[in-house]
């Protein structure tokens, strides 16, 4: 055997090697998928959550990584849609061999991915969906935000007792469990604290005429009117709604928050209520960095997406560096008991379900400017 | 508030929305007319002038007539060289090839907008005041106003072209008879290119109009309104003009009837609905004339 034959060999058995460890093969790094909506229907969220969570982790890798691992990280477009939603995750799983999956961002998006990451046992932790159902697909799945029976009935508690509204209306979207959820928990508690849903109307998903609709319940000239429904929806509703005519308390959700609200509402979201995730507003040293942080590298302010990307990303971090491996199981059971982290939507601690345990906010939208009205705590929730 | 009332106001919202259902319809009615082809692409050109609207306004800092004017004359071209790559070379071929072609343009149209525009929804900008006009127990808003007049408008524009111009009656004559109108010296060509401009230029309109209206577009708006709009074409009696102009009316105010009466739900499923309804009972639809004819 010739010397170049030799060496030919050894180098053919070290990339036997290197291709049959992973470890050996990526160096030592931890690959996080990231599914996100960076086009379609609610393109202002993904785009928000991408931000924050490339800020995030820039920082970490910057600090050293985690456990002296840096973090590289993959990011895919959702495009809003289940079908889409539902293939990244597959490619992340299967070609990215990633360690876990951040997102998706909305609920549908998620009840697309959160059974696929079940069954292949990868630990999956939304930052952003708040439909109920996410965390009882399993063990493995995990989120960031807080859930939807909270937000609705944080909403309608407001109604009734802080503004002391008696009737109230409701026009929700049929097709989608996010808006269909926040109807159920408005409903119920409203109507606990003494209120009255006296009129609802619904529609589906891609409709823009709702003249129909909003004229049978303008005819009822009621109070409050509740949308829960996201900003590329709502806007054109609140508009629609105030052209009718109708002068009710507007009452929003999360899925308002959106720098493209006010264009898609003509200027017409003015006065309305809405829950949230946080407030700008909010005098934390770690709020505050993060705001002035994203601002200057981004070039706008950031929303309650932006902030819960970010918080996604410390939960991640906290229980990646708790697990001390990638090994599913550890990180699985590290983000059901991390506790107090510092966040920019106040101090997180994980219940074994897999919802994080803290506050709400009620904003006001006023002179174009959300101003924080109220903060609540989950308090028996 | 009295039930004749709402009625009422539901019937103005509902000639409104009809009123660009007739629109888009009559682009449809008029290329079935000459060609026999059901263009599928239709609705996509209603978007397609959306947007060339939304750029004649936010880039060319056209106000809202001239941008409408102009996105119109991009439609139209968009329609004719749709007509020239696309369906002319198929003109002596089956009718399922044409078709099929036809929901492949769609396709292309909107894939392309969105590699284009952006897949995100576009606030459009709103180029007029908001005002309510109160109508005694009733109201209009300025926008429906402008929707329902602006149809008007160009429902009696095309009404003179087809009845009272040279350029109709050859339209006309093509659509008799292909190769009787040829014998006679009428450039069949050049009149197909006509059709399909006046009917894209027609579609476009309704596209700002709905953009301005509803203060939102998106590459697929075209989806819907271009299945209900075929609706009212074959409703009204497809291949003939005031068939088109009924049966949109008529689906925008059943609409939102459905929804005054029960379930907001069921809104698009009687769209549907009415067209299996007519196609059991009158299958060359309200105003059409006798004789088989294979869609």
């Amino acid at each position: 055997m010739s010397s170049s034959k030799w060496k030919t060999m050894v180098v053919c058995t070290f990339l036997v090697i290197a291709l049959a460890v992973p470890g050996f093969a990526q160096g030592d790094v931890i690959k996080i998928g990231l599914i996100s909506s960076l086009t379609g229907s609610v393109s202002t969220y993904g785009q928000s959550v991408r931000n924050a969570v490339t800020m995030a982790v820039d920082d970490i890798n910057a600090a050293g990584g985690i456990n002296g691992r840096q973090i590289s990280l993959v990011i895919l477009d959702d495009k809003g849609d289940g079908t889409e939603a539902a293939q990244a995750a597959r490619r992340l799983i299967d070609r990215e061999n990633v360690a876990l999956i951040l997102g998706p961002v909305i609920t549908p998006c998620v009840m697309a991915v959160a059974p696929i990451c079940q069954a292949a046992g990868i630990p999956m932790l939304t930052p952003t969906g708040t439909g109920d159902q996410i965390t009882t697909v399993g063990d493995y799945i995990f989120r960031g935000a807080y859930k939807d029976s909270f937000q609705g009935s944080i909403m309608a508690q407001f109604a009734a007792l802080n503004l002391g509204l008696k009737e109230a209306a409701i026009i929700y979207d049929v097709a989608n469990d996010y808006s269909v959820g926040l109807r159920n928990a408005f409903k119920a508690t409203f109507e606990e604290f003494g209120g009255k849903v006296i009129a609802e109307e619904s529609y589906s998903t891609g409709d823009t005429d709702f003249s129909a609709q909003l004229t049978s319940l303008a005819m009822r000239n009621p109070q409050a009117l509740f949308i829960p429904d996201y900003y590329s929806t709502a806007g054109p509703i609140l508009m629609q709604a105030r052209l009718m005519g109708m002068d009710s308390v507007m009452l929003g959700v999360d899925g308002w928050d959106s720098p493209d609200l006010s264009a898609l509402a003509g200027g017409f979201e003015e006065g309305g209520y809405i829950v949230n995730h946080y407030s700008a507003d909010v005098d934390s040293e770690v709020t505050q960095t993060f705001i002035k942080r994203y601002t200057e590298k981004f070039g706008q302010a950031p929303d309650a997406l932006a902030a819960l990307g970010y918080d996604g990303v410390l939960i991640m971090a906290k229980a990646l560096e708790e697990a001390g491996s990638t090994d599913p199981e550890a990180i699985k059971h590290a983000l059901g008991t991390v506790q107090n982290i510092e966040a920019v939507t106040g101090t997180i601690n994980m219940d074994p379900e897999g919802t994080p345990i803290k506050s709400a906010v009620i904003l006001k939208i006023s002179g174009g400017k959300w101003e924080l009205v109220d903060q609540i705590d989950p308090v028996g929730r | 508030m009295a039930w004749h009332i709402i009625a009422l106001q539901q019937l103005i919202n509902g000639l409104a929305l009809g009123s660009v259902y007739a629109l888009i319809a009559l682009g449809y009615t008029m290329v079935y007319g000459i060609i026999r082809l059901i263009n599928f692409a239709h609705g996509d050109i209603y978007m397609l002038g959306a947007y060339f609207g939304f750029y004649a306004i936010t880039m060319l800092k056209l106000p809202l007539v001239p941008a409408m004017i102009v996105s119109m004359a991009a439609a139209a071209v968009v329609g004719v060289l749709l007509e020239r790559i696309a369906y002319k070379p198929l003109r002596n071929s089956s009718r399922i090839a044409v078709l099929i072609t036809a929901i492949g343009a769609s396709l292309l149209l909107q894939s392309t907008a969105q590699l284009v525009f952006g897949a995100s929804f576009k606030p459009f900008p709103q180029a007029m005041a908001f005002r309510r006009i109160q109508l005694g127990p009733v109201f209009m808003t300025n926008r429906q106003l402008l929707i329902f007049g602006v149809a008007v408008l160009l429902m009696v524009i095309l009404h003179v072209i087809v009845q009272y111009t040279k350029l109709g009656k050859a339209m006309r004559a093509v659509s008799m008879d292909k190769e009787a109108a040829l014998l006679m010296g009428i450039n069949v060509d050049r009149i197909i290119s006509a059709t399909f401009a006046i009917g894209s230029a027609l579609a476009a309109a309704a596209g700002i109009l709905v953009g301005m209206y509803y203060n939102r577009i998106d590459p697929y708006m075209g989806m819907m309104p271009g299945l209900k709009a075929f609706v009212a074409a074959v409703l009204g009696g497809i291949g003939v003009v005031p068939g088109a102009v009924l049966g949109g009316l008529l689906m925008g105010v059943a609409e939102n009837m459905v929804v005054t009466l029960g379930s907001s739900t069921l809104r698009d499923a009687v769209a549907f609905a009415i067209l299996i309804v007519v196609l059991l009972f009158r299958p060359n639809g309200l105003l059409g004339k006798k004789g088989i004819e294979k869609v």
